[in-house]
């Protein structure tokens, strides 16, 4: 057993390249804050996401072990984590590179590669891979979301087009506009479940989309935006895999990712509890140490054990990734699950110790830059996103009660 | 490289030793042994000690075999599993592993080759009325005399003396400011003059055996003395804190086991005409299990590996680990055993041990309670 991420020599060499290069393009000292999408558009912090964003994808890092003739980094799981290693140590980064690229490529990308055609996986991976371009998920509808094989919009074909018909909601974020929208639909309305949808990438600027925004707690991932598709016309060249995978795409949308990414997140201390820990240690109540309350400590001994189990899941997940022993299992779902759970436990503690001054935004007063303000409302406007907490047990149930399907 | 998969040797040892508990200690057996007078099968405990398993942890220059101790916690885990009670973790790993780094070259030769045999059994005597797991809580008293040491005083729920040959007495020697200083070891014949021992678990539903030893003017010679006089906290207490996640290990093979029970049942018993598995409240409580299950699981292993390796924030791990397999394993049984409805209570159903030693093994070593406080000087550095 090995609890401990070692370079071999040549490992190290090429960890003393990366740092090099970090150094060299994105010297950048300030820290960005818990949640990338916090953050005003053409601030300071916003064109240094953008320019993160648009350094690391040339370099072929925000996608390390893609094949490069798709502009991935083409670089081995060992050297993958060395990069997200290095990007998460940085005082910009939060968790590593998916910091600058949420999920377009671990989700679409991955859908794009395993069935598109490979005229579609010339056009649109690069500039995916790149970072080039944005795309929001067209999945969820005012009806479906966790149970998405039941969506309700329709892509009837009609000659070498697709007439899209529907709704979508909580795609986007607030401040990006996107170039397309991944949208799944169903493409044979007389075909069975799970036999009858199609995976489009659809241009956003054709007639007949338009969109309104939510008004979601704000700046969650998930966010932003309702879009409305009435009598759009998209071409067979936007449809991922051509006509014969038109009905066929929920193999993908439910399978795990072909290219499994390192994350090295479980490797950096949690900044929001280094912030609290700190502020504990420093500030007096009554005259005596906040450190000093039981009830502080205990809330923060708990928020602690949590993430360290998170820390632990987290390592284990990366293993599995980085050995290929297992792709789909409970764990990844387990290790989700515990994230929630963890970023809910530290919210509640800290909002408890910390008292109003966690709810502002307050330039002068408030606390770690606004980030622990974010962290009260984060596990609200996160526990739905990707997957619920309620679905994420259904999943582990298969694997964990070895109930049937 | 991160790598959390056991060796090949370690698979073999984990196979060996799963194959030997499924064989030689099914659930029926499980329940007569548990239940016995003494709770110990010393039939068993011989075939376990050539098996090699008491001396696992022990130096091979006297009778060990001087594995790693993620080794050892394979073996525990299976142990758990099964339920199996047995003085290994205070024989082979708490005193064996006292007189092998206290101990002086005569005690080892004379003590450990037979403690490794399993032919000499020992039991730690720390805990007094006064209960904890620190330096602070050892009151009993070792006053020289004549040339030797009388002690005085009274050590409670003690586990596996009543079938040892000796104890080992954690005695105060002298008292001054620092807690942890003036406090010595002492080998004690359990056929002592003065010694006394007592089951206290007498008539109790829940809970493993447990002992009072009372010393009445027990005379040893300076020959019984562990380590330096005044000194033996420095001794035990790097002994506590390698073999509590060993401990920890014995707590995860039995939340496996709750893990499988449950499964098995869920998944055979039917009420409103489907199997109970296909409810999602019950789904939820193995939900609760296998995250109980996971969570002990690598936070023990990560301790032992730490303990192996020499790596820098051991405590950390162990307290972690102890307080996640602690309460891991309550939560774990006690979920098993409603899923089970009265048939968990039953105490002809095998998970009624389970229960018993999630509790026994809750506060041994050191409780949550007492942990997370130990959790937050660490946190806090104070």
């Amino acid at each position: 057993m090995d609890f401990e991420f070692r370079d071999t020599p040549k490992l190290a060499k090429f960890r003393k390249e990366v740092r090099a290069w970090l150094d060299l393009n994105m010297p950048m000292d300030f820290e960005i804050p818990d949640n990338p999408h916090d953050v005003l558009p053409h601030s300071a912090k916003y064109e240094f996401i953008l320019k993160a964003r648009h350094a690391l994808g040339a370099k072929g890092w925000l996608a390390p072990t893609w094949p490069k003739e798709y502009g991935g980094g083409g670089l081995s799981m060992e050297e993958a984590a060395i990069v997200e290693g290095e990007v998460a140590q940085r005082p910009w980064s939060r968790f590593g590179v998916g910091d600058f690229f949420p999920s377009t490529i671990t989700q679409f990308g991955v859908q794009i590669y395993a069935i598109g055609t490979e005229e579609q996986k010339k056009r649109f991976l690069p500039p995916i891979l790149k970072g080039e371009i944005i795309r929001w998920n067209g999945s969820t509808e005012p009806d479906c979301g966790s149970d998405l094989a039941a969506v309700k919009t329709t892509a009837i074909r009609d000659g070498d087009e697709y007439v899209v018909n529907g709704t979508k909601v909580w795609l986007g974020t607030q401040y990006d506009n996107a170039d397309y929208i991944q949208l799944i639909a169903v493409t044979d309305p007389k075909a069975a479940r799970h036999h009858n949808i199609g995976l489009f990438c659809v241009p956003v600027g054709l007639p007949g989309i338009s969109k309104v925004r939510l008004p979601m707690i704000r700046n969650c991932h998930t966010s932003g935006w309702q879009m409305f598709f009435d009598n759009v016309r998209v071409p067979v060249e936007y449809l991922i895999g051509g006509h014969e995978n038109a009905t066929n795409a929920w193999r993908v949308l439910s399978t795990a990712t072909r290219f499994p990414q390192p994350n090295m997140g479980w490797s950096v201390r949690d900044r929001n509890q280094e912030f609290v820990l700190d502020y504990v240690r420093k500030t007096k109540r009554d005259g005596q140490l906040l450190s000093q309350d039981p009830d502080v400590r205990e809330a923060l001994v708990e928020t602690e054990i949590q993430l360290e189990i998170n820390r632990l899941f987290g390592m284990r997940q990366n293993w599995i990734a980085m050995t290929g022993k297992r792709l789909v299992g409970y764990e990844a779902t387990q290790a989700t699950l515990q994230g929630k759970v963890t970023t809910a436990t530290q919210a509640e503690a800290y909002a408890d110790i910390l008292g109003p001054a966690a709810l502002i935004k307050d330039p002068e007063w408030a606390l770690f830059d606004g980030n622990i303000e974010y962290k009260h409302f984060a596990p609200v406007a996160m526990a739905s996103a990707g997957i619920t907490q309620e679905v994420s047990k259904m999943i582990m149930t298969r694997w964990a009660c070895r109930v049937g399907d | 490289m991160v790598d959390l998969a056991l060796s090949e040797a370690q698979e073999i040892i984990k196979r060996t030793a799963h194959d030997f508990v499924e064989r030689e200690f099914p659930a029926p057996l499980a329940i007569e042994v548990n239940e016995s007078e003494k709770g110990f099968s010393p039939e068993l405990w011989r075939k376990m000690a050539d098996l090699g398993w008491v001396g696992m942890i022990l130096p091979e220059a006297y009778g060990g075999t001087g594995s790693s101790f993620v080794d050892m916690a394979v073996i525990f885990q299976e142990l758990g599993w099964a339920a199996l009670p047995s003085p290994l973790l205070s024989s082979g790993v708490l005193c064996g592993l006292t007189i092998s780094e206290g101990g002086t070259e005569q005690q080892k030769k004379r003590l450990l080759p037979s403690i490794a045999k399993g032919q000499r059994i020992l039991a730690l005597a720390l805990t007094e009325p006064d209960y904890g797991w620190g330096p602070e809580t050892v009151k009993l008293t070792a006053k020289a005399k004549n040339g030797k040491f009388v002690l005085n005083g009274t050590k409670r729920y003690i586990p596996d003396v009543h079938i040892a040959d000796q104890c080992i007495c954690v005695a105060r020697t002298s008292q001054g400011a620092d807690p942890q200083e003036g406090i010595t070891l002492f080998l004690v014949d359990k056929s002592a003059q003065g010694l006394s021992c007592r089951d206290m678990s007498a008539g109790a539903q829940i809970g493993e055996k447990l002992n009072e030893l009372a010393f009445d003017s027990v005379e040893v010679d300076h020959s019984a003395v562990i380590g330096e006089v005044d000194k033996g906290w420095q001794v035990l207490s790097p002994v506590l804190e390698k073999a509590t996640p060993v401990l920890c290990a014995y707590m995860v093979g039995g939340i496996q086991r709750a893990w499988e029970m449950a499964v098995s049942y869920i998944n055979t018993r039917e009420a409103f005409g489907r199997t109970i598995g296909s409810f999602e409240r019950i789904q939820d409580h193995v939900i609760e299990i296998v995250n109980a299950l996971d969570s002990a699981r690598w936070t023990t292993y990560e301790a032992l590996w730490k303990i192996d390796e020499q790596k820098p924030g051991i405590t950390k791990s162990v307290t972690l680990a102890k307080i996640v397999s602690s309460e891991g394993y309550r939560k774990a049984v006690d979920l098993t055993s409603r899923i089970h409805g009265a048939a968990g209570v039953d105490t002809r159903f095998v998970l009624y041990q389970y229960i018993k030693k999630s509790r026994s093994f809750y506060h041994y070593l050191g409780g949550p309670m007492a942990l997370r406080k130990r959790m937050a000087h660490l946190l806090f550095n104070d």
